[in-house]
């Protein structure tokens, strides 16, 4: 395989590392703003992620009378696995893992896999509820998935490259968000999405119980939840490289900024998504297909014509 | 050398998923096994140099058969207990059709002279293979992805035993059409 | 680290008909210390029950309890002062590591081999139990079948003909036909007494046909007596001050206010409306929750995507139109009563003369159970559980019944 450039080792310690630490930021926050909410103090809400991994790794697993075991473990263990995979194309600084000439592919059919994962989650534990978050999930990823493959062809097409590295370089002059919002919108939308999160939570929803964490303990639920906010922070990382210029900004270096951005993209999805209420995935099937991806079509088609006209 | 042990590394894995499609006693087994043997097949082509069209087709394959295992479980559906099943019909002849082709595509890859290697490959091998697969018709390429996409709702239109009076009245003046599931937008 | 675990500790909370200030006065509790509602029985770590089950309703207790995974505790508690309390003495229990061993050992690694208690209800655990195979069609975008599922009390099956498959003891599914005039498997799913954000008491016993309910059939298990506050039936005989019923009713819109909300999925709402109800149970005056009411109800009036997500679930029919085409303009949807209910509650608040319960309101309860099967028939689980909601039914109303002197 070509083009994968040289990995600085350091990098490839660093990198889990870097991810769990934002994650857990994302998950603090979370944590701080449902405290607010309910009136407890700031340091009680920071520190609800740290109790809630010792309060799992305390308890037991548990299975259900013939669920299908592989299915359901390998499910469990596949979001935290889709998120790593995800980080190793994105730029930080001037460490990234591997740059390949595919980047913006290789992140997409990543959180493809998200799909099967989720499914695999809501298959294997043989109950009703649980099952039925799982098809919740690919109803609606069904309905976001071609506008969010169009809203990821777009600043290709502006960077003549898939490379994820390029797509920062060609952000030297003007960051993408100015000239392709409705491909920056729908692109964090699909984040959310994909991370179950937010107005898109059906699959883990209330009224079905918690849907695919409906019969998850232990350690197999710690992994679920830590997946979601790991795929959240790497979705934002992307949109972070892909959309608002990498690490480019004044005074500080590259890293710090791209890890800056994330944190403030990661903020905005964390905040907002409380503010919400949650989207039905057969209503938005129809509004993803019949209003989205025309959208998202013309943004496409505008911008294809500024390069074409640009030469 | 390497390459070529990694390469019957995931041939191999490709051809007992393929094999553990028709030997698992459940249908969400059968489809992910499925999947695995098509991920296996798009780590192939990366092996080729082909980066674009390898990591396209593991995309493309896993979100089929995620859909697939859908319609596999309703169809043939087996509860996540794992229960004996056979999914093999008209042992016999699918047997004599299956060697027969096998032994044909070897038989090709096998003994058919293939001509040496002149030049080297080109810098952007997916442009110079797309051009060299489509490159006369390339028009005719660029317009039939949407003529697919168009055909396939339309056959869903067609198919859909409700029409538009049972939707919106005898009069076509209803203000919400009448669905058992509402849809997002009331069209 | 222990320590720090049950810092955080998830409660699953059952509440009796009749007792529902405790459950109320838990969830305040529960926000103030941090501690967590849990949303099934894996999620939690302490089983908490809000009053005095009837038979029925215990031995879903116990299945409950079943599913729970270590380390756990349980508890009763029977009277709003006793919360704080319970809840310590919970935490305590979580901690003792003796006893969190002695109860692991006790327990088997095979689901299903232990409660044998719960035999008699085939709605035992707090799931859908039911199984199937499915062979059937799906509509493109909609949510989808459910498949097979656990059902804990497996042993009743046992004797059935060994020839017929049955993975795990519980049989497969036969098919019937859907609303499209498909052949698709048929689950009997109750949903149980135990669900998050759920009238208390109250099970719904659905047939379900993928995600659509095909037929169901309600009703309330009841407690094993009155609540001393006066919740059951023997209410109308305490006269109480037009305050406190002022007091009650505010507490009841806001509460109802809190599980649309909630089953929405609108969490800032729901947070805000359960302050207002916390506020309210605990005694602030009834002026200054009027402010907050009115807030609420504003931001609620103004959200489009609300009133989209909620758009034609349908909680009381409207009269259709003689002519074909008619809209069901009178339906009265979920929204609609959301917003019902809080204008009601800023209106007792600020004082209206004639907030006492009237003597209609338990006949309107047991009319409101009668109506449920008929509204939720051909909707999906979603719906379905916002339309319960959206009724509001107060199951203290109508689930009284004494236990028998033996």
């Amino acid at each position: 395989m070509t083009g994968i450039a040289a990995v600085n080792p350091i990098w490839v310690l660093l990198a889990p590392i870097a991810l769990g630490l934002v994650a857990l930021a994302g998950a603090a926050l979370n944590g701080i703003v449902v405290a607010h909410a309910q009136g407890r103090s700031v340091q009680s809400g920071m520190a609800s992620p740290i109790l809630e991994i010792a309060r799992l790794m305390r308890q037991r697993r548990r299975t259900t009378v013939a669920a299908d075991v592989l299915l359901w473990r390998i499910g469990c263990a596949g979001l935290v696995v889709v998120a790593l995979l995800k980080t190793a194309v994105i730029p930080v600084g001037a460490w990234v893992l591997a740059d390949i000439p595919v980047g913006v592919v290789w992140f997409n059919a990543l959180d493809v896999m998200v799909w099967a994962v989720v499914w695999l989650i809501g298959w294997g534990a043989n109950s009703a509820h649980s099952l039925a978050g799982g098809y919740r999930f690919l109803a609606q990823a069904v309905s976001y998935e071609l506008p969010l493959m169009f809203a990821l062809v777009t600043p290709v097409v502006a960077a003549h490259s898939l490379r994820v590295s390029d797509v920062v370089d060609a952000q030297r002059e003007l960051w993408f968000v100015v000239w392709m919002p409705v491909a920056f919108l729908v692109f964090c939308m699909s984040v959310v999405a994909f991370s179950s999160w937010g107005p898109f939570a059906t699959a883990a929803g209330a009224d079905i119980a918690g849907g695919i964490l409906t019969e998850v303990s232990g350690v197999d639920r710690l992994l679920i939840l830590a997946g979601r906010y790991a795929l959240l922070t790497t979705g934002a990382a992307f949109a972070v490289a892909l959309f608002l210029g990498g690490g480019a900004g004044p005074l500080l270096p590259d890293w710090l900024w791209t890890i800056l951005k994330t944190l403030l993209l990661l903020a905005t999805f964390i905040v907002v998504s409380h503010r919400i209420p949650i989207v039905r995935p057969d209503r938005l099937a129809e509004v993803a297909w019949v209003v989205g991806l025309p959208i998202v079509l013309l943004q496409t088609l505008f911008v294809s014509v500024v390069v074409a006209v640009k030469g | 050398m390497l390459s070529i042990i990694i390469f019957s590394a995931v041939a191999a894995i490709a051809l007992a998923s393929g094999v553990a499609v028709f030997r698992v006693d459940s249908m969400a087994r059968a489809t992910y096994a499925l999947a695995i043997s098509f991920v296996a097949v798009g780590v192939m082509l990366l092996m080729f140099d082909l980066d674009y069209i390898g990591v396209i087709t593991i995309l493309m394959m896993v979100m089929e058969m995620a859909i697939m295992a859908i319609y596999m479980i309703m169809f043939m559906g087996m509860n996540p207990a794992l229960m004996p099943m056979s999914m093999v019909h008209n042992k016999r002849w699918s047997a004599i059709l299956a060697v027969g082709a096998f032994l044909l595509l070897a038989g090709c890859a096998l003994l058919i002279p293939w001509p040496e290697r002149t030049g080297s490959p080109a810098v952007d091998l997916t442009v110079s293979l797309g051009e060299a697969i489509m490159g006369s018709k390339m028009l005719v390429m660029l317009t039939v992805s949407p003529i697919l996409f168009a055909t396939i709702v339309a056959a869903l239109v067609l198919a859909n035993p409700r029409g538009r009076y049972d939707r919106w009245g005898d009069a076509l003046r209803r203000s919400t059409p009448d669905d058992p599931q509402q849809g997002g937008l009331s069209r | 680290m222990a320590r720090r675990a049950v810092q955080g500790s998830h409660v699953l909370v059952v509440e009796v008909p009749g007792w529902s200030e405790t459950r109320m006065r838990v969830e305040a509790e529960l926000a103030r210390s941090g501690w967590v509602a849990a949303l099934s029985p894996a999620d939690a770590d302490i089983l908490l029950v809000c009053g005095a089950p009837g038979q029925e309703l215990a031995a879903v207790c116990e299945g409950v309890w079943a599913q729970l995974p270590g380390p756990r505790a349980r508890a009763t508690v029977l009277t709003e002062g006793g919360v704080v309390s319970t809840l310590e003495q919970l935490a305590t229990e979580l901690l003792d590591e003796a006893r969190q061993r002695r109860d692991a050992r006790t327990r088997s690694r095979q689901p299903g081999e232990e409660g044998s208690a719960m035999q008699h209800i085939q709605s035992s655990a707090h799931e859908a139990h039911g199984t199937a195979h499915e062979e059937g069609h799906s509509r493109g975008h909609q949510p989808a079948e459910p498949d097979a599922d656990a059902d804990a009390d497996a042993d009743a099956d046992m004797d059935m003909d060994m020839d017929m498959p049955m993975p795990g003891g519980i049989a497969l599914a036969s098919g019937g036909s859907d609303r499209d005039g498909l052949e698709m498997d048929v689950l009997n799913v109750p949903l149980g007494p135990v669900l998050p954000h759920w009238p208390a008491g109250l099970v719904v016993r659905c047939v379900l046909q993928g995600d659509v309910i095909v037929s169901a059939g309600a009703e309330v298990l009841p407690a094993a007596r009155q609540a001393n506050d006066g919740g059951g039936m023997g209410s109308s005989s305490i006269r109480r001050s037009t305050h406190e019923q002022g007091r009650r009713a505010v507490v009841r819109h806001s509460d109802a206010a809190v599980q649309v909300l909630a089953l929405a999925g609108w969490s800032s709402a729901a947070g805000r409306a359960g302050r207002i109800r916390d506020n309210a149970v605990s005694g602030a005056a009834l002026v200054d929750l009027a402010a907050a009411l009115e807030q609420l109800g504003r931001r609620i009036k103004r959200s489009r995507l609300l009133r989209w997500t909620l758009k034609g679930i349908v909680v009381a029919p409207g009269f259709d139109a003689p002519h074909d085409g008619g809209s069901r303009a009178d339906a009265v949807s979920v929204r609609d009563r959301l917003i019902e209910w809080l204008d009601e509650a800023v209106r007792i608040a600020r004082g209206a003369p004639d907030a006492y319960e009237s003597p209609e309101f338990a006949a309107a309860q047991h009319s409101n159970l009668a109506a449920l099967p008929g509204l939720i028939t051909g909707t999906d689980i979603a719906s379905a559980r916002l339309i319960v909601a959206g009724l509001a039914i107060d199951t203290a109303k109508i689930a009284y019944a004494p236990e028998p002197l033996s």
